[in-house]
């Protein structure tokens, strides 16, 4: 029996000794194995982090974007970059212009992008900052719309453009 | 208002029937906004909450619609009122549970609702039955059109709409379908549902949201990215999706009944019999099988049986619902008694009726 035990290898990669058993599903049905560490390791993905490992990883990550973020505080709400990615919940607009540099890398993480390509408000709504850049938004819808042949939406854009011109920031209610 | 949302007997937009119906229960564009000029909730001190609310309630109150929409604000208001509110799928789960000066205005035949301080300050959700989201999206966004006419919204020109949570901003906006899907979950081809969300990289939900699972077969998917693309391409990416569900779920239930239709007739009887015998049951299981029997009255399986009763009994049959309904708060002991009886009551009307007059 203790015989047996010594000469069993691992049903995954047949050379070292195995130590868990598991149960794998194949074709739909659960199948039995016994095998290695390093095989469970590579089914399984590596073995959890300890907690200084996690938290090394977590620098590393960070890092580069708390370097690009630097350690302003918004000036409107208060908040700095380290809060914000412990809640993941900004604390006012001003934080998306306070920490722009950092919020490209990650909402290119989030989102595969990092540029609204979408609708633009009409009336009273605030270009809070980028408002140059705005003028790049309406050029980039505009194209689209001609693209798709749709050049009453490209007219409508035109106008939009011009209106800009006309509308200051200055005006955001406050009761 | 519960009255109303009561007496006209209705179902609520999730129900209500419409296009591809058998599998897409519904459609859904929910819109997230916030006010320039103020904190946003995460931040915002209580005298800044209040003002928010004023401000944004004052608005919506003097939109131009027949009816005009009613205000509801949330606090204070009863756990009842609430978990019913939530169970019509007008407000989500959390929205209720939390705690600062909050509301909801909504129209009478609950296709539009808008939130004020949920998340952020202001969500726009149009609903509508069945497949038919590139139409409810426009519905969405004429109602934010005419709103940005009398509130500054907080937008940048890189980022779009700006938002509490980095995961809603650019278009703010989430587009949704609520499918029920008896047959993929019956042949456990959950993978296959899963696989054609992740290629489109749609998120996959339960009945209730983030981390419920599928009561009564029934999922929600939707867009995971707001940013980088457009209102129309998030619209036409949940579209695809919702049309290659629907016709895996097809396909899977003609399967079926090609292969095994005398076992799943015999099932779905089952179902149906234990609805109509238990003494107790309770909501989960209650869903569950009522799941069956809506896919039997699909499949022709149950011809004495409409499927707006059953769409009925899944709904009126939640815990808020049956105990308004019933005009008392219970326990859950005491509510799966009188759920049993409640929907024995109506399936065996129903019968009865239906016999007669056959």
């Amino acid at each position: 029996m203790s015989n047996d035990k010594a000469e069993k290898k691992c049903q995954e990669c047949g050379k070292r000794k195995p130590t868990i058993y598991m149960t794998d599903f194949v074709d739909g049905k659960p199948v039995k194995k016994h095998i290695c560490q390093q095989c469970y390791d590579a089914v399984e993905g590596a073995p959890p982090l300890s907690s200084s490992e996690l938290f090394a990883k977590l620098v590393d990550i960070l890092a580069p974007e708390l370097r690009k973020a630097g350690r302003r505080k918004c000036p409107e709400c208060g908040l700095d970059y380290v809060e914000f990615r412990q809640s993941f919940e900004f604390g006012c607009a001003k934080d998306y212009e306070i920490f722009s540099k950092a919020l490209d890398d990650l909402f290119q993480d989030i989102h595969g992008a990092n540029r609204h390509v979408g609708k633009i408000p009409e009336g009273r709504a605030q270009t809070l900052f980028g408002g140059t850049q705005r003028l790049r938004v309406l050029q980039r819808e505009i194209k689209k719309a001609v693209e798709k042949e749709d050049f009453e939406r490209a007219a409508h854009l035109k106008t939009k453009i011009e209106q800009m011109e006309q509308t200051s920031v200055g005006d955001i209610i406050k009761e | 208002m519960l009255e109303t949302l009561l007496k006209n007997n209705t179902l609520g937009q999730w129900l209500q029937g419409g296009p591809e119906n058998d599998v897409v229960l519904s459609s859904r564009v929910r819109l997230a906004r916030n006010i320039a000029g103020y904190p946003f909730l995460s931040r915002a001190k209580n005298p800044q909450i209040a003002r928010i609310e004023r401000f944004v309630r004052s608005n919506i109150e003097a939109l131009d619609r027949q009816p005009p929409l009613t205000y509801h604000q949330l606090d204070g208001m009863e756990s009842l009122t609430l978990l019913l509110l939530v169970e019509r799928h007008i407000i989500p789960r959390d929205f209720a549970e939390t705690n600062i000066l909050r509301g909801v205005a909504f129209s009478e035949e609950e296709d539009l609702s808008i939130m004020v301080n949920e998340e952020d300050h202001l969500r726009i959700q149009v609903v509508g039955g069945g497949l038919r989201l590139a139409e409810v999206s426009e519905r969405a966004h004429e109602i934010d059109d005419v709103l940005a006419e009398k509130l500054p919204y907080a937008f940048s020109a890189d980022y779009g709409y700006l938002t509490v949570c980095p995961t809603n901003v650019g278009t703010g906006m989430r587009a949704s379908v609520m499918v029920h899907l008896p047959a993929i979950i019956m042949r456990r081809e959950m993978d296959k549902l899963t696989r054609i969300c992740d290629d489109l990289d749609l998120a996959l939900r339960g009945l209730y949201g983030e981390g419920t699972h599928g009561s009564a077969d029934i999922y929600q998917i939707s867009n995971n990215k707001t940013l980088g693309l457009s209102e129309e391409d998030v619209v036409e990416l949940v579209h695809l999706a919702a049309r290659q569900i629907i016709e895996l779920e097809r396909n899977t239930r003609e399967s079926i009944m090609a292969l095994h239709k005398k076992e799943l007739a015999g099932r779905i009887n089952k179902a149906f019999h234990l609805l109509c015998d238990a003494v107790s049951i309770s909501s989960e299981e209650a869903l569950s099988l009522l799941s069956q029997v809506r896919m039997g009255v699909n499949l022709g399986l149950l011809e004495n049986l409409s499927k707006n009763k059953i769409d009925k009994l899944l709904l009126l049959t939640l815990p808020a619902h049956l105990q308004i309904i019933l005009g008392r708060e219970s326990d859950r002991v005491e509510r799966n008694k009188m759920r049993a009886s409640y929907i024995r009551e109506h399936l065996i009307l129903n019968q009865k009726h239906n016999t007669r007059e056959a």
